[in-house]
């Protein structure tokens, strides 16, 4: 089971709310989503209601957990806490879940799709930036933190090179 | 001189988290954002590896690997799917359109590295390993099979003066009677392999497709389309709650020079040759 501190899960769903609901709105199914009962242990909440769980290959087999929390313009999109071989064993990660459907050209309504798509991976990366800057675990920082351990062993073993 | 890795990524910071892992490791890196400047980008200067997303803005990164596959320029580039489609059904067809590898997000540092090492490995043992005469092998599975298909038509365009026409409506064939051979003659049944071999001959290629089920008449299938009544079968297939379909032979026949069942039935024989078709496409 990984263990996720409640204050950093504090910190990923405010940053997360502030972003999805520029205006403050949240609507109220998402508000009781994110209270949740400060009274047990975080690890064992991850297993219950509103936490959904799905199991996932990447970047191996493991359980994701996901709250459904939407955005603005969309209602659909997940805050994840995924497993992951990083110095906290799991990483925040924003799931669009608007990859079920590519609208061929003819599709009327394709370009009002494309345009949802667009603005989910802004969110996306908006989101996952301030985790980021947050110190909070993400894609991108547990990727470099994986970089800097490499650039140190490097200093000491170098690995063979791609030049030809 | 350092290899050159080609990122097609729209999302800004996937892509530069990539090229930071590649750059890391010595390689030359191109970054593009579109899918459309990413096949112009492959297209001009093909790059010696190329990280593929798929979900793209414009032309869908499938679509790219399928056009690279397709031409013989660019058939020879190693290709890695770095995607945030994790699933079976999108992992299958990555295969089916060309990738050497498919790593899902979140990918860790070491996967990445280990698909581009062995991405890399495929294109020098096509180059170095290939095999002229003849070669047999088995495959197990639906995924595996795919591999070999694009491993086969990457062969064919370094060894032969297969046009990219031909080429591709050899895939086609191959992927056909692959797929009956696999679904239909084995049952889907992975410790039964299906035997393919192909033979290079200085016209042609001759490849055959066995699998180990019990055989049937080909003319005789009746949820099958026949030359005489290509459509007849379509009432006897929705009797029978089977999925739209049955134009496999049929479209398989059209698509190469010859095309010939054993007696059993459970063996095909397709033939495509070189010369014939390069001067019909003239």
């Amino acid at each position: 089971m990984i263990d996720v501190p409640w204050e950093m899960l504090d910190v990923a769903l405010m940053v997360y709310l502030r972003s999805a609901y520029p205006d403050g709105q949240v609507p109220d199914v998402v508000r009781k989503r994110v209270t949740l009962d400060r009274s047990r242990p975080l690890a064992e909440l991850l297993g219950d209601l509103p936490f959904e769980r799905y199991e996932s290959a990447a970047p191996f087999p493991c359980t994701v957990f996901a709250l459904r929390l939407g955005a603005a313009h969309y209602p659909h999109i997940k805050m994840e806490i995924r497993p992951f071989p990083n110095q906290h064993g799991f990483v925040f990660w924003v799931n669009t879940h608007d990859q079920f459907f590519t609208p061929d050209a003819r599709c009327r309504d394709g370009e009002r799709w494309r345009e949802v798509v667009s603005r989910n991976r802004e969110l996306k990366q908006a989101v996952e930036r301030a985790w980021a800057e947050g110190k909070l675990p993400t894609f991108v920082t547990a990727m470099q933190e994986s970089m800097a351990q490499a650039s140190q062993q490097v200093r000491s073993e170098p690995r063979s090179s791609p030049v030809t | 001189m350092a290899k050159a890795v080609l990122i097609i990524e729209d999302e800004p910071d996937a892509n530069a988290i990539l090229a930071q892992v590649v750059a890391q490791q010595g390689f030359d890196v191109f970054q593009t954002y579109s899918g459309r400047d990413g096949l112009a980008q492959a297209r001009k200067q093909p790059p010696d590896l190329l990280l593929l997303d798929l979900m793209l803005p414009d032309v869908d990164g499938f679509e790219i690997c399928e056009t690279l596959r397709a031409s013989r320029e660019t058939n020879l580039i190693p290709i890695v799917m770095a995607t945030a489609l994790a699933d079976t059904e999108h992992r299958v067809h990555g295969y089916r359109v060309g990738a050497n590898c498919y790593v899902a997000k979140p990918y860790t540092r070491e996967q990445i590295l280990q698909a581009i090492d062995k991405a890399l490995a495929w294109k020098q043992e096509i180059i170095h390993n290939h095999v002229e005469g003849e070669i047999s092998f088995d495959v197990a599975s639906e995924m595996q099979f795919l591999i070999e298909v694009n491993d086969i038509l990457s062969s064919l365009f370094l060894l032969t003066p297969l046009d990219e026409r031909s080429a591709a409506r050899l895939r086609r064939a191959l992927l056909e009677m692959g797929q009956n051979a696999i679904e239909w003659g084995n049952r889907s049944q992975v410790d039964k392999p299906v035997k393919i071999t192909y033979r290079l001959q200085s016209d042609r290629v001759v490849l055959t497709i066995r699998d180990q089920g019990a055989g049937f008449t080909p003319d005789r299938i009746p949820h099958a389309a026949r030359d005489e009544d290509p459509l007849g079968h379509i009432p006897v297939r929705e009797v029978m709650g089977l999925r739209e379909g049955g134009f496999g032979i049929l479209i398989t026949r059209g698509l190469v020079d010859e095309m010939k069942y054993n007696e059993a039935g459970n063996e095909v024989t397709i033939v495509q040759k070189f010369a014939a078709r390069a001067m019909a496409a003239d």
